[in-house]
């Protein structure tokens, strides 16, 4: 009997271990192909290696050394040029240049042409600063050595501040950045709103159409249903690309306005905060209507029905019965609304103006166009923490409703 | 099991077709697409493909040197032959990522106009940013200086402007007197940044702004915008092709740039790049570009296969040389990455 | 009564004009991807099939749609191949981490999607994959195989597991009884969530774009381009046939959903 069991027990691990054997691949695929590149991309935020690799002999040689204390000593260059040949041999100096610049502009070509001329030999002799500081007297620049000083740890917090339009003051407190280059609060708090526009808009005009959807008889509940999520179907590069069409100077809508004698001639309509949000707003509603429709089908119509027969009015029983019972749907469909909206890019992109650019799209500039990499990576890591924040804060307030349904 | 060996094949199929999808057997040239590709095929590289037998294949990308960086250091080159703007040229060269040309395949280097032969590329072409207005739209005495073009009361209508710091700064200070030769000693000072915002800030509310040059075209040609900054020879080909009315005013002052060839480092096909460069350095082989869309050549003598009639319409003829200055590489350089920065965030104020 | 059938009138009218604003827009296209004109203008000034002719006319439009094909079909292929056995063991198994696992599959569902793009790009230049067209299948992949997953795991639970136990009992092997009893018995899921799987990476275009260039160009990126440039009449074109694709692979489902229904309604009496 016992060994029975015992194999039977056997039996059931083996059974489970292959079950688990089945799972793994995918596990693996996912962690590889996809969380281990995001993972490696977010660390480019605070990533300085580019800098501490690059210079390395140059940090150990300026030891204790400020600007301060007078121009920059021999070993200091000496260090400096035998560095930058380096880099040039390796094909890293124009990164190391670019990232100079970023720090201080107006560093680039000095950091290229002296990688340039060591690389030729043109300083080998020792010592060196004389000829070094005749042909680039850029490096005679105290602000200059700050900045390298500043930058010779091995992780940054450059990037992260940059995101939030903060830098390192001269004292190595934190401040805020010049208003003329102040630009990525602007954009976070607008990507913020837009979101937070677009999933009111969404709820306010979706739970109307739920509601029809479950009340209506079963044929019609199912066509209105199957039509509202017909354009999840779609792609979301189409949907976008029609309302350029349908909004244009000369399209349809204004077509319509104009022949109908309610605006004497054509309105500027795309490329505007107004018809991002109707782009927007068309492309996410049946995701909104989804989540409201499985919630709403599974309250009991007979809640509502005591509360009339009590002689409440319809409005009032359906906001202190109904609407409570729907809540968890709301907030369910709030919370995809939203954190599919922070993450726009193609939309905003194609229908918006400049003035309504999400973070997305600062995120691919700093990706394609100026190849600047950290600050992508800290863009990025702020649109995570902020979709982290938004998905908590929904999570709280669902428990929250919970919780009041449950005592109520 | 049918089933299974149903699935190889078609892992096989995929697996053959996925690969052929990569490079052939031909050199892979990289321009800056539409026309101008168009005329760079019909005007050149159709005709080294009858010489030699060798296919070139086009393809088209928006000059952003992160693609060739990410191609050299990952080692799977894709491209051979590429069409910067100069500045990227300078910083690509000095990284390594280019091929440095020798006098062997470009030819004598004091042969070239100023500015179009560098250490690592050769012109493809020289463009011009203007001023050009719709004289339907303004009938009569039209815009003489970028003055006019930021004075609305003048002249009622919406401008183009090109969306990015790039060439609109330059000719906000041009609006703002000074003259093309001065403009970067100026945008250089304490505030010179400041100054062309500030002017900026006064044409604002009137502005649509542009991306991509078919957009700022069909802006003029609907009269959604009077007049607008364009690369020259867009505007060219549509007075010449569609018979439109418009204007390039070249005596407001103008830009103009350069964009290379240059050969990718380490690109599977670099010699037969190299040879096609080579043939390219010959003069009568550069006009075929220019005869067919309005960009000037590098070679000095190619001008001499180009219809004196089709020269006036290019930035480089004499007639127009003399009312631009050429764009400054190195500021833009040094200074890209901060002023569209700025520039973003003012355009969302 | 009347207040209520009122309400439920307005209701209705209410439901019809939202449905109008999520469907006209997808229709009206039709009619303007028809002009004879060389802009989309409105009302257009005739009809022909042009536009359409130019698109069989210019090889990219093509080999685009190829390319789409060939990544949307390997993505299909790899989400299938990863998210079937998957789905199996994490429905019939026993152990430890689901939860995890879960949240480890779901992760690229919600991510937003120009991290994910960026992040590949840096990925598969420093692998050297940015040359061809695995790099975008294997993100395809990782983007589909969330859908495959859930639609075998929702297919899997009504699943009787003594239909496997008793091919095991008549000397099946562990494939065989694979492909003659499960397979057959989960295939409409498999199928739903394939097709899903291959519209996720057919429409797929922040990724496309970040990792494809000329040759390798997809559908969807070419659309990007196309629009950045000017919104032609033949981009309107090839949105219609875009709406027209999903809506057959829409009926596809339905179809296959319904037959579903129907077998388990008659394996039940």
């Amino acid at each position: 009997m016992s060994s029975d069991g015992a194999r039977a027990g056997q039996r059931v691990r083996r059974q489970n271990l292959l079950m688990a054997a089945m799972v793994a691949p995918l596990v693996l695929f996912i962690v590889f192909i996809f969380l281990w590149p995001v993972a490696r991309f977010l660390w480019l935020a605070v990533d300085n290696s580019d800098m501490t690799g690059n210079l390395s002999r140059t940090f150990a040689a300026i030891g204790e050394w400020r600007p301060a204390d007078g121009p920059p000593p021999e070993p200091v260059l000496a260090a400096l040029v035998e560095d930058l040949a380096e880099a040039r041999a390796n094909g890293r100096d124009g990164v190391l240049a670019q990232l100079v610049n970023q720090r201080l502009v107006g560093t680039r070509y000095l950091v290229i042409r002296t990688a340039k001329d060591a690389s030729e030999g043109k300083f080998d002799m020792r010592p060196v600063s004389e000829v070094l500081l005749a042909a680039h007297p850029g490096w005679n620049d105290p602000a200059l050595w700050s900045e390298i000083i500043r930058a010779s740890g091995t992780v940054t917090d450059y990037y992260l501040l940059g995101s939030l339009d903060l830098q390192r003051s001269a004292d190595g407190g934190i401040e805020r950045v010049p208003a003329d280059r102040a630009v990525f609060l602007d954009a976070l708090l607008r990507t913020v709103w837009i979101s937070i526009v677009v999933t009111v808009i969404c709820a306010v005009l979706a739970i109307p159409l739920a509601q029809a959807i479950v009340s209506a008889p079963p044929s019609w509940s199912r066509l209105i249903f199957a039509l509202v999520l017909f354009p999840l179907w779609t792609s979301l590069l189409v949907r976008t690309v029609i309302w350029i069409i349908v909004l244009q100077k000369n399209g349809p809508v204004n077509a319509a306005l104009v022949f109908t004698g309610l605006v004497p001639e054509p309105l500027t309509l795309i490329y505007t905060r107004f018809s991002l949000y109707i782009a927007m707003v068309q492309v996410l509603l049946p995701l909104m209507v989804l989540s409201l429709v499985s919630v709403m089908r599974r309250v009991p119509t007979s809640y509502m029905k005591a509360a009339l027969s009590l002689g409440a009015p319809w409005i009032t029983a359906w906001r202190r019965v109904q609407l409570p019972l729907i809540m968890p749907g709301i907030l369910a469909g709030a919370a995809i609304v939203f954190v599919f909206a922070l993450g726009y890019y193609i939309t905003p992109m194609l229908v918006g103006g400049p003035g309504d650019q999400m973070i997305s799209s600062y995120i691919a500039f700093y990706t394609n166009t100026t190849l600047n990499w950290g600050l992508a990576a800290a863009l990025s890591v702020q649109l995570l923490l902020i979709l982290l924040l938004a998905a908590l804060l929904f999570w709280t307030a669902r428990a929250l409703t919970r919780r009041r349904g449950a005592l109520a | 099991m049918l089933k299974v060996r149903h699935s190889l094949a078609i892992v096989a199929l995929l697996t053959a077709s996925i690969s052929c999808a990569q490079a052939a057997d031909a050199i892979t040239v990289v321009g800056w697409g539409g026309n101008w590709d168009k005329a760079y095929k019909e005007g050149v590289w159709d005709k080294y493909t009858e010489q030699t037998g060798i296919k070139i294949v086009q393809e088209e990308w928006g000059g952003e040197l992160a693609k060739i960086r990410a191609q050299v250091q990952s080692g799977s080159i894709t491209w051979d032959l590429v069409s910067p703007e100069a500045p990227s040229v300078e910083i690509g060269c000095a990284e390594g990522l280019f091929v440095p040309l020798t006098p062997e395949i470009t030819g004598d280097p004091t042969k070239y106009h100023p500015g179009t032969i560098m250490e690592c590329g050769v012109a493809s072409d020289t463009w011009a940013t203007i001023l050009a207005y719709n004289a339907d739209a303004i009938p009569g005495e039209g815009p003489k200086t970028w003055a006019d073009y930021f004075d609305v009361e003048k002249f009622p209508g919406k401008r183009g402007m090109l969306s990015q710091a790039q060439y609109t700064l330059e000719n906000a200070m041009m609006a703002d007197g000074v003259a093309p030769a001065d403009v970067y000693t100026e945008l250089r000072k304490p505030g010179g940044v400041d100054r062309a915002f500030a002017k900026l800030d006064t044409i604002k509310p009137h502005v649509v702004w542009w991306s991509s040059s078919t957009q700022a075209m069909q802006n003029l040609a609907s009269g959604e915008v009077v007049m607008t900054d364009q690369y020259n020879a867009r505007i060219t080909n549509d007075i010449v092709n569609e018979k439109k009315n418009y204007k390039i005013v070249w005596e407001a002052g103008f830009f103009y740039g350069t964009d290379m060839w240059s050969v990718v480092k380490g690109s599977p096909n670099e010699k037969a790049a190299l040879d096609l460069l080579k043939w390219f350095s010959v003069p009568e082989n550069q006009a075929g570009f220019s005869k067919l869309y309005a960009y000037g050549t590098g070679r000095v003598e190619a001008a001499e296969y180009v219809p004196a009639e089709w020269l006036k319409n290019l930035p480089t003829s004499p007639e127009h040389a003399k009312y631009g200055a050429t764009y400054d590489t190195q500021f833009w350089v040094e200074n890209k990455e901060a002023l569209e920065a700025r520039f973003k965030a003012w355009l969302a104020q | 009564m009347k207040a209520a059938s009122i309400r439920s009138t307005a209701m209705y009218a209410y439901a019809v004009l939202l449905l109008a604003f999520i469907l006209v827009p997808l229709l009206i296209i039709v009619p303007m991807s028809l002009t004879s004109g060389n802009s989309l203008a409105f009302p257009t000034p005739g009809y022909s099939t042009r536009w359409y002719q130019e698109l069989l006319d210019d090889p990219r439009w093509f080999s685009s749609f190829i390319n789409s094909v060939v990544v949307a079909l390997a993505a299909t292929f790899f989400s299938s191949l990863l998210g079937i056995p998957a789905a199996i063991g994490l429905v019939w198994g026993h152990f430890p981490g689901k939860r995890i696992v879960y949240a480890v599959v779901a992760a690229p569902l919600v991510a937003p999607v120009v991290i994910v793009g960026v992040a590949a790009f840096s990925f598969f230049a420093a692998a050297g994959m940015t040359g061809s067209l695995w790099a975008l299948i294997l993100t395809h992949t990782a983007l589909a195989v969330p859908v495959m997953l859930t639609t075998v795991v929702a297919s899997l639970q009504g699943f009787d597991r003594t239909l496997v136990r008793a091919a095991a009992s008549l000397g099946a092997g562990t494939m065989r009884t694979f492909f003659k009893v499960i397979l057959p018995l989960i295939a409409p899921g498999v199928v739903s969530g394939a097709i899903i799987a291959f519209i996720i990476s057919f429409d797929e275009v922040v990724v496309a774009s970040f990792l494809t260039t000329g040759e390798q160009r997809t559908l969807p990126r070419m659309i990007f381009s196309g629009v950045r440039e000017s919104v032609s009449p033949a981009i309107a074109s090839v949105a219609v046939l875009l709406v027209l694709f999903s809506a057959l692979l829409l009926g596809v489902i339905a179809w296959l959903q319904g037959r579903a229904a129907r077998m388990r309604a008659g394996a039940a009496s």
